[in-house]
């Protein structure tokens, strides 16, 4: 005759059994996922070294005066162009009355634009944005 | 008294029922004791074991329904950073000059691979740079490992991999990547396949960069050295010169912001080049600066108390002494005043103002300012100055306009720093000083005259033999050379360097930009002419004007009057009238 007891134990022992193999899997089941993760963090640090190795390469001052030369409608500024705010006189209250000019004179452009097709401005500005870190 | 029944007389009594043979006697004395004792022991062991039962249980209880585990005990492996076996290296503003990249190189096992000829021949094919000779010697030795081809591309490993071929192996290896390629490639230098420094800071700093995670901070600007280069190689290509070198330097740090040296080659390739590509000319060549160093020569005069600003030599005739003769390139065959002796870079006037201090003074000055030995500098190709052993009243004259003595151009431009700043000498260093906190120098001349010779520089630039330089806004001030190279034992009349040193705003000075032209033929431009003032000067105007608004110098009104005012030289004639100039 089986006695109650026995029975529990027995139970218990299989429950216990079952219970102790389940979590063996399941942290086999998670050490696999971390090496997965390291393996990948690993990479994605290597894949940034690439791509700031590749970043330098493509932005070398040579290569960008070219596209710039090509693309941008900009040259070099010169020192007459540059000044401060306090060399600028205030404005005199007479000509402050009068009616402002309509529009100001279009700038003229240093270059005929050679692509128009492009936007190298926008794509500049997404490049810039990507390479935040 | 009433006595139980025993149980033996039980008439009752179940029938297997045997009683005890020998049922338990009363005891008494030493063995109930010891019985007693062993008693109690049992239960205070399974007391012990019930408490540490419980305890492990409901520890089990905590951690697996309540979740109270420690992360502090997780021992897990965690991502293992790859240790690069060398720092980045970077410029003042964080970009990338230097990387090591993990590539995979291709290696064999001889022993594994079946038909050696077939897999050279397939290899060959694929990889067109190996010889298929070499690689079939290789496959076919007694080797169990042997190199085929280090650093491969992603796409040759690839096509290797297509091959199929039985023991062929990658083995993942750093390789040294330089982005800007030969922008930066004698400051940066360059390593071997290994990775071990060969030249430039790689060499130079060595120690630093191994097993080393943060990034090494140059004092190097990208942009500045870009801009620096163009305009070196623009000039060197517009007078036919062979090469050329360019300096940028923060007087108040001793910071170099940029060098260049012309040609230069690719340092991811430095197998391809030739020995005079490498050659830095900036820390390693050694050249008669000419003229640029009568800023010593006046500025020793000056601080010496030899002579002053009012004072003046003869300079009608030219010095004869020896078998040389001391003339002036740009005559004016009068008695010159200080400031016109350095605006007119007249040689007399120079050696006489020299043999008037003396050969003792010249020494000791030209040694206060780094000249006479080899400068402390980042970089392991450095030349030592050459200096006359024996100081006769010859070489006195020869070297206060820069001849008979060769120093590297960054010495001179070091020396050249410390006079305008102020006469505090700095250091040149190539990596990034922290910013804020001065960098501390050494005085090697008085406060004013560094005040002196910034008005003299000044005066070259507006009315002497450097006007191209003249930067409008930007307040240049500079001295132009133009020396004869020496051949053998004596100089080639044909073969100039010509150089100008620039420095801005010369009022407050923050930079100084020298460059120098190797061998220039004079063209249509410059009439003809291949003097410092002709090839050098246009170049550096050029290099400030481009730079200024980068560094953040704003342009100024050259003609206001504190302007003019603290930058204002007396021109004393023979006659004791003084000629306001600037």
């Amino acid at each position: 005759m089986i006695r109650p007891s026995t029975v529990l134990w027995a139970s218990a022992v299989i429950l216990v059994g079952y219970a102790m193999f389940q979590v063996k899997y399941e942290v086999m089941q998670q050490e696999e996922q971390l090496a997965r993760l390291n393996q990948k963090i690993a990479d994605s640090r290597e894949a940034i070294r690439v791509l700031n190795a590749e970043w330098s390469f493509l932005t070398q001052p040579t290569r960008l005066g070219e596209l710039a030369k090509r693309y941008l409608n900009l040259v070099p500024i010169g020192s007459a162009q540059l000044g401060s705010i306090e060399a600028i006189p205030m404005r005199d209250a007479a000509q402050a009355a009068a009616p402002a000019p309509a529009a100001p004179p279009p700038l003229p452009l240093a270059r005929p634009a050679a692509h128009p097709a492009v936007r190298p401005r926008a794509q500049l500005a997404h490049y810039e944005a990507s390479a935040e870190p | 008294m009433t006595q139980a029944p025993s149980r033996d007389e039980n008439p009752c009594r179940p029938r297997h029922y045997k009683p005890d043979p020998c049922s338990p006697a009363p005891l008494d004395g030493p063995v109930r004791e010891s019985l007693d004792t062993s008693h109690t022991r049992l239960l205070i062991t399974a007391a012990l074991f019930c408490v540490g039962f419980a305890v492990i249980g409901l520890r089990l209880i905590e951690v697996g329904v309540f979740g109270g585990g420690d992360a502090r005990f997780a021992h897990a492996p965690l991502a293992t950073h790859p240790t690069p076996d060398r720092a980045d290296i970077v410029d003042r503003n964080g970009v990338l000059l230097a990387s090591t990249l993990e590539t995979p190189s291709l290696f064999a096992n001889p022993k594994q691979v079946l038909d050696a000829k077939d897999a050279a021949r397939r290899l060959h094919k694929v990889l067109p740079d190996l010889d298929e000779a070499e690689v079939y010697d290789r496959l076919s030795s007694d080797k169990s490992f042997v190199w085929l081809k280090r650093h491969l591309t992603p796409r040759e490993e690839d096509r290797v991999n297509r091959l199929g071929i039985p023991g062929l192996q990658f083995q993942m290896e750093g390789k040294r990547v330089y982005p800007k390629g030969s922008l930066t490639a004698h400051v940066v230098g360059y390593t071997d396949t290994d990775g071990k420094g060969l030249a430039g800071v790689e060499r130079g700093l060595e120690r630093d960069l191994r097993g080393r995670r943060a990034p090494l901070q140059l004092s190097i600007d990208t942009r500045l050295q870009y801009i620096l280069r163009d305009e070196t190689q623009k000039a060197i290509s517009a007078f036919s010169a062979v090469g050329g070198m360019g300096l940028i330097m923060d007087v108040n740090t001793g910071e170099v912001l940029a060098m260049t040296s012309l040609p230069d080659f690719d340092p991811n390739q430095p197998g391809s080049t030739t020995e005079e590509n490498t050659f830095d000319r900036v820390t390693l060549g050694d050249y008669e600066m000419g003229s640029v160093f009568k800023i010593f020569t006046v500025a020793m005069a000056l601080d010496a108390h030899v002579t002053t600003m009012a004072g003046g030599y003869d300079a009608t005739n030219p010095i004869h002494i020896g078998r040389f003769t001391i003339h002036d390139d740009h005559a004016q065959r009068r008695w010159l005043s200080v400031p016109e002796i350095f605006m007119y870079s007249s040689n007399i006037g120079a050696a006489k103002m020299a043999v008037d201090a003396g050969a003792d003074r010249q020494r000791d000055y030209l040694g206060r300012l780094g000249l006479l030995t080899t400068p402390k500098f980042e970089l392991r190709e450095l030349a030592a100055p050459l200096v006359p052993s024996v100081w006769h009243e010859v070489n006195t004259m020869t070297i206060a306009f820069g001849h008979g003595m060769s120093v590297s151009p960054l010495q001179t431009a070091t020396a050249v720093a410390a006079v305008v700043d102020g006469g505090v000498l700095h250091r040149a260093t190539l990596l990034k000083q922290p910013e804020g906190d001065p960098v501390p120098g050494k005085r090697v001349l008085s406060p004013e005259t560094s005040v002196e010779m910034r008005k003299l520089l000044r005066l070259v630039v507006e009315r002497g033999t450097g006007k191209l330089a003249n930067a409008p806004g930007y307040l240049v001030g500079g001295k132009t050379g133009t020396a004869e190279k020496v051949a053998g034992r004596h100089y080639e009349r044909h073969a100039l360097l010509s150089s100008f040193i620039g420095v801005f705003p010369i009022n407050a000075p923050r930079y100084l930009v020298m460059i120098s032209i190797d061998e220039p033929h004079g063209n249509k431009r410059s009439f003809g002419y291949a003097t410092g003032g002709w090839v050098a000067a246009p170049a550096v105007r050029s290099t400030i004007e481009r730079m200024a608004s980068i560094v953040g110098i704003p342009p100024v009104d050259e003609d206001s009057p504190e302007i003019r005012r603290s930058l204002m030289v007396n021109l004393p004639t023979p006659q004791g009238r003084k000629l306001a100039a600037n």
